[in-house]
């Protein structure tokens, strides 16, 4: 008994499981439909795992790829109840049941719709005069959780994935950011007429989001053509912090002909992917 | 990094694991057979196997299958009469000299969906196991000590009614009108605003959580059946 027991230590294995990883994984689709089903299918392989955390992003550019997931439940009863999911961002000064907040945001578009709890999704609390204390609280139920399976992303048209806008430091964890103009400018058709997009949000910092086994950017439409290409084929640079997808083992860009329209090597990414080997696969 | 050792000592099995108290998800869990006439003193001589095997760790924290208060068994119905009024705690502090933590398996369990339930209110955390185990989380607390498993549910109590022993031919559908039984006698006994659902039964959620009707959004335990050895390795952070 005894030596089976120590056997049984032997064989622990240490450390998170890693993919490879040999270089960003470029996918040009030709629709933002297409873009949809592709992200959908990231986010379905990751929830195989029997007990995933799936890293979910706001903004406009997924609500696809939600939407094309909510058909997957309702049409082939494809399961989410069994996961974690948890959100990149969360604005200052906004409780999670105000109509604008990330976490009202996510519930009314995705997770209610989908037989997720609202108690199963995770976002930084940012109603609270102790902001450091919260986004320490955020940090920790992030390390409690199992690696994200999967993280997906939008980007800002200056870069910024959350809310980590240029010369965000690429080794950040959760904290307070002020908003850049264009982002609160981009952002105000989320809020009624009249009402500000706050200054501040507590977000994710790069350095967390890297720690995702799998991170899933998704981009669609001219507009992103620029902040996308200096992501991709751009140095490395906090002014993009995007780029910070670079340093990832498991990066991949789903983006529609339009938001691929400013890539050098855009022919290179279509090559790769219609020679991928199978194992490769999603 | 941190470590600890947890220890989920049940009526069949021991089950450890070294838990890095910064990356509690990633721990890999063994499972000891254990006798149910097992005594203290096998129980322990497993434990110095286990410690001497899984390198430097600082503190070692014990869910036991029973009620236990301040490190000492009061009871132990699964396991040997020899446990009873057994000072646990105390005793693998003097054989280690590691400090220690030993608490009831439910609430160890529970201790690992403290950091989850920020935005959750009032929690009621329930294994589902041979037995029912239960614990209330609220405020970042674990309320310990519960024994709701003695609970009245249809001509019997929980622990027996929800057992499952009760799961037939693999019939986990069937067995589930059992959790919706028990859930709705002890919603009504707490007025929980989520239920977590874990023990043993929660490996198998995929083959049951979509058949119950639970009152308030309910979810399987975030580690399953690793819960109680996750647990209690973070108790002997959060507790001392």
């Amino acid at each position: 008994m005894n030596e089976k027991i120590k056997e049984k230590f032997f064989t622990i294995r240490t450390g998170r499981s890693a993919a490879k990883g040999t270089r960003m994984d470029v996918r040009i689709e030709a629709t933002a439909g297409d873009v949809a089903q592709l992200a959908a299918d990231f986010v379905e392989k990751a929830l195989e795992s029997p007990s995933p955390t799936i890293g979910l992003a706001t903004g406009g550019t997924p609500l696809a790829t939600y939407a094309e997931l909510i058909d997957r439940h309702r049409t082939r009863q494809l399961r989410f109840d069994h996961a974690h999911y948890v959100m990149l961002d969360e604005y200052v000064g906004v409780a999670p049941d105000d109509p604008v907040s990330y976490h009202h945001f996510i519930r009314e578009q995705f997770t209610d719709q989908v037989g997720v709890a609202p108690t199963s999704v995770h976002g930084p609390l940012g109603d609270t005069e102790h902001l450091d204390s919260a986004a320490d609280a955020y940090e920790e139920v992030l390390a409690t959780l199992a690696p994200r399976e999967v993280q997906i992303l939008g980007i800002g048209r200056d870069g910024h994935i959350g809310f980590n806008e240029p010369t965000s430091s690429l080794a950040s964890r959760t904290r307070v950011k002020t908003l850049h103009s264009e982002t609160r400018a981009d952002n105000q058709r989320f809020f009624p007429a009249g009402q500000p997009v706050p200054r501040h949000a507590l977000t994710m910092g790069i350095g967390t989001i890297l720690e995702a086994k799998r991170l899933l950017l998704i981009a669609t439409g001219e507009a992103k053509a620029e902040a996308i290409a200096a992501a991709i084929e751009g140095p490395v640079t906090a002014m993009v912090p995007a780029t910070a997808l670079q340093l990832h083992r498991a990066a991949t860009v789903v983006i529609d002909e339009a938001a691929a329209a400013q890539l050098v090597q855009r022919d290179y990414y279509i090559e790769v992917a219609s020679h991928r080997p199978e194992w490769q696969r999603p | 990094m941190k470590a600890a050792l947890g220890v989920d000592i049940g009526g069949t099995s021991m089950k450890l694991g070294r838990v890095d108290l910064d990356a509690p998800a990633d721990t890999v869990v063994s499972s000891v057979p254990t006798s149910r006439s097992a005594r203290p003193d096998e129980i322990l001589d497993h434990l110095a196997v286990a410690i001497d095997a899984v390198g430097a760790v600082g503190a070692v924290g014990i869910g036991f299958c029973g009620y236990v208060s301040r490190g000492v068994v009061v009871d132990a119905n699964n396991l040997d009469d020899a446990w009873a009024g057994f000072e646990l705690e105390q005793a693998v502090k003097d054989r280690f000299g590691l400090g220690t933590v030993v608490l009831n398996d439910a609430d160890a369990a529970a201790v690992s969906e403290v950091p989850l339930c920020v935005e959750r209110g009032r929690v009621l955390f329930i294994t589902l196991g041979t037995g029912v185990g239960s614990a209330v989380i609220e405020n970042g607390v674990v309320l310990p000590g519960l024994e709701l498993g003695g609970a009245w549910v249809k001509d019997s109590i929980a622990d027996r009614h929800a057992s499952t022993k009760c799961v037939r031919d693999g019939d986990w559908a069937t067995w589930s009108t059992r959790v919706d039984d028990v859930l709705e006698v002890l919603t009504d006994l707490v007025r929980p605003d989520h239920i977590i659902l874990g023990g043993g039964a929660s490996e198998r959620w995929s083959d049951w959580g979509s058949a119950i009707s639970p009152p308030v959004p309910t979810t399987p335990a975030t580690f399953r059946n690793r819960a109680g050895v996750l647990g209690a390795a973070l108790a002997t952070v959060t507790d001392k």
